[in-house]
């Protein structure tokens, strides 16, 4: 048998720490040097696996079912609120959608004077055709050439109202930029003054819903 | 054998009796591993009463893990870990291992028909580092591997090995020789 060199002797810095990673994976000594060396760690192993269970105090699991019963009623209680919560705001929603008002449809069209094989924009001398649905409690049509109100309906010759339509046929005799604007709403629409700007605030501070189309006619 | 009766009791929607059978089993290991994590009685019974609630809301792992006691362990070695981070425990325990005083320890101890070898080996891991001393329980005691010990304490496994397996062994041995206790 021959004796291993001092650095590398089992029991000697890291010679020692391979020895314990020998031992921890479970490997043979390789020499009975190591077989000696090994002896200390495993007495310690030992008195580790055999250290006593110290027992909890008297009454400890009493004490810990009350707090889980106490931690369960408490997370039942959150489940129950939070699904309230949803079911709530679920309602609220769907409230919401029930009574949101259905979106007004505004049909902008112009027409060409019968013969005319003119395509493209419109020109002076074209017919403009509104539609709109007439589904709202308070609704009313306004047309303005530049900023000035030229046209409303109902209030013009030009204006029908059927039982479930609004049209207004305006013929457009002047080239500018024309502004075809829809108010609506479930209470009263302020009644314009005949600038484009103004009447738009006003309708607005008023909670009226505003659509707007613009349409340009070329001379 | 008596995890089969816990799952049982789960199934069958005996909550309270399933977390009764959970105290009784594994109530007693996993309060001595927090004991010797804190050195603190009086905490260890708060910690392990949380870590032993948290197990078992967690009951997917619960009816899957292989072995309920490990995972408790680990469950609850976490827990004191955390604790002692966040009381700023471990300074004062390091100040306690540097004026050799173990006198939260020692109020434990005292309930136990020990030997006094145990008693010094007890006294020796304390003055451990709390997580140090948890890994080599969790190795020694409990038989963990290195990667379940590294989950529990929050360590990478090299770091955590490598403390236990080339500081943590050596220092209980001297210190059981400086007791006169043959290692």
């Amino acid at each position: 048998m021959t004796t291993p060199p001092d650095d590398e002797r089992p029991g000697d810095g890291a010679n020692e720490w391979a020895m314990i990673e020998r031992l921890d994976a479970g490997e043979p000594a390789s020499s009975p040097e190591e077989v000696m060396a090994r002896a200390p760690y495993e007495r310690l192993f030992e008195r580790i696996r055999d250290l006593d269970v110290i027992a909890p105090p008297a009454g400890w699991e009493d004490q810990a079912v009350t707090r889980w019963a106490a931690t369960r009623r408490k997370r039942r209680l959150s489940i129950a609120l939070g699904a309230t919560t949803a079911v709530a705001l679920a309602a609220v929603f769907l409230l919401q959608l029930c009574a949101a008002p259905s979106v007004v449809r505004l049909d902008v069209t112009w027409l060409a004077p019968p013969g005319s094989t003119r395509r493209g924009d419109a020109a002076v001398g074209d017919l403009l055709r509104v539609r709109v649905p007439d589904d709202q409690a308070h609704l009313e049509l306004r047309v303005y050439l530049g900023t000035a109100l030229i046209a409303r309906c109902p209030g013009s010759t030009a204006c029908q109202r059927n039982a479930s339509l609004v049209e207004l046929d305006w013929k457009l005799a002047e080239a500018g930029t024309y502004q075809v604007i829809l108010l609506s709403g479930s209470s009263d629409i302020p009644a314009g003054n005949g600038t484009l700007e103004r009447d738009l605030l006003d309708a607005k501070g008023a909670g009226v819903s505003i659509k707007r189309h613009s349409l340009t006619v070329a001379p | 054998m008596e995890d089969d009766e816990i799952r049982a009791a789960l199934r069958r929607g005996d909550d309270h009796g399933a977390f009764r059978l959970l105290l009784r089993t594994h109530g007693p290991v996993v309060y001595s591993a927090c004991c010797r994590i804190l050195r603190d009685a009086t905490a260890a019974q708060d910690v392990v009463q949380q870590a032993m609630i948290a197990a078992f809301n967690n009951r997917r792992k619960l009816l899957a893990v292989d072995q309920i006691r490990g995972w408790l362990i680990r469950v609850a070695t976490r827990k004191c870990l955390d604790a002692i981070r966040s009381s700023k425990r471990t300074d004062r325990l390091h100040r306690d291992v540097a004026d050799g005083d173990t006198s939260d320890l020692s109020d434990v101890l005292d309930q136990l028909a020990t030997t006094e070898e145990r008693r010094a080996l007890e006294e020796c891991l304390a003055t451990l580092p709390p997580d140090v001393a948890a890994a080599v329980l969790m190795r020694h005691r409990d038989g963990m591997s290195w990667a379940q010990i590294a989950e529990a304490v929050d360590m990478p496994l090299d770091t955590i090995r490598m403390r236990v397996q080339r500081g943590a062994l050596k220092s209980l041995r001297d210190c059981l020789e400086a007791k006169e206790v043959a290692p």
